[in-house]
């Protein structure tokens, strides 16, 4: 968090995260070129070019599967929740190795002298009807251009600027982009090379993103179908013993928004499960120093008002919580951000 | 994540993997590799 605008908040995590990231792609790349250029020494400046578009394009591949995955994995483990935390830097670097792949397949037909051929793929009108023969290189491009929309608005600026909901809705294109990649190789170079390495690849990647968004979104069924509501409309959440000491249950009303309550000792306070940042799931944060904080960017906000400690000004919605016959009852009616409703346990309750 | 956001990942993902899945398998049953 902070009040003043700088273009990326540095700091040690993020160094860290940064040069881990840097040196398994320039590994990668580097390892690629050695082994291919060890099982097949290329003849010429355009051979040497296809080895380095090889390896950009299947590490750019790879990139984009663990970045897919880091969010199912967050969600179904919180061990994984560090990688979360600079995941768009690595979204971007996942660009810029798009991109510098898109570079050498420019930069090889143009040592050929035969860039209008490379034109004439995109333009091949009749190739469009077909399935094997389509133009790949098209597929390709249209991810590139979703990736580098995604990575031209991977600011808070444009966050701030779209809403977290529309943001969020905008980045979700990206699964769009990761499907056209697939086809692209499918379609492309899979036809050309007898490796049975390439649809290995390509199905244990998009199978291993497949599987863990499905599980992710199958396990969290049961909390979206909602709990159910007393005579009164309240919801149970149980004794406050069970409420983990500065920690959350989540609940939710059927057909509504999670609603995180948590206990910091003998205070309970409900909140809104999203975050004002990114939504990021507040009730699988902790409560540090009184704030509940997000584990995804570490935003805190007071757990008595749903307020931002101040120079902050971010408001959560609140809710009203009572502890009636020793458990926990949650109203998941919102307040109004910022409404003051915690309330401190009845001694012998906790 | 919103509830509605939960809700479109859900619809989403079943149907990009069907159609991936699909041309993913069309592509490798049909793959014609020139000769060597």
């Amino acid at each position: 968090m902070s009040v003043e605008y700088r273009a990326v908040q540095w700091n040690r995590a993020k160094l860290v995260y940064d040069a881990v990231l840097f040196a398994a792609v320039a590994l990668f790349i580097g390892g690629f070129t050695v082994i291919a250029w060890r099982l097949a020494p290329p003849q010429s400046l355009p051979g040497a070019l296809d080895i380095w578009l090889r390896a950009f394009g299947v590490c750019a591949f790879l990139m984009l599967t663990v970045v897919l995955s880091i969010g199912p994995l967050a969600r179904l483990n919180p061990r994984f929740l560090p990688l979360l935390y600079n995941r768009r830097h690595f979204g971007v670097l996942t660009f810029c190795v798009a991109a510098i792949h898109a570079w050498f397949l420019f930069d090889y037909y143009w040592v050929l002298n035969d860039l209008p051929k490379l034109a004439a793929q995109f333009t091949n009108w009749p190739a469009y009807g077909k399935f094997i023969g389509f133009p790949f290189k098209t597929l390709g491009l249209a991810a590139l251009l979703i990736l580098f929309l995604m990575a031209s608005t991977s600011h808070d600026f444009w966050l701030n600027f779209l809403s977290p909901r529309i943001w969020k809705a905008l980045h979700m294109a990206v699964y769009l982009a990761y499907g056209l990649v697939v086809i692209h190789v499918a379609l492309g170079i899979m036809q050309y090379e007898p490796t049975p390495l390439i649809p290995l690849m390509l199905a244990a990647g998009f199978g291993t993103v497949v599987v863990l968004h499905l599980l992710a979104g199958w396990r969290e069924r049961r909390i979206d179908r909602g709990a159910a509501l007393g005579g009164d409309g309240w919801i149970s959440v149980g004794p406050p013993g069970e409420i983990p000491d500065r920690g959350a249950r989540i609940t939710a009303a059927p057909g509504g928004e999670r609603i995180a309550v948590f206990r910091d000792g003998n205070i309970i306070g409900a909140l809104t499960n999203l975050c004002a940042h990114q939504n990021g799931p507040l009730g699988e944060g902790r409560v540090v120093d009184g704030c509940v904080t997000c584990p995804w960017h570490g935003f805190q906000y007071r757990l008595e008002d749903g307020c931002a400690p101040p120079p902050f000004t971010e408001k959560l919605v609140t809710y009203r919580v009572r502890v009636n016959r020793g458990v926990v009852e949650v109203d998941p009616r919102p307040l109004l951000p910022g409404t003051p409703a915690a309330i401190t346990c009845p001694p012998g309750t906790v | 994540m919103r509830r509605a956001h939960r809700l479109v990942h859900r619809a989403v993902w079943p149907f990009l993997a069907l159609a991936v899945g699909l041309g993913f398998a069309l592509a490798l049953f049909f793959r014609t590799l020139p000769p060597a």
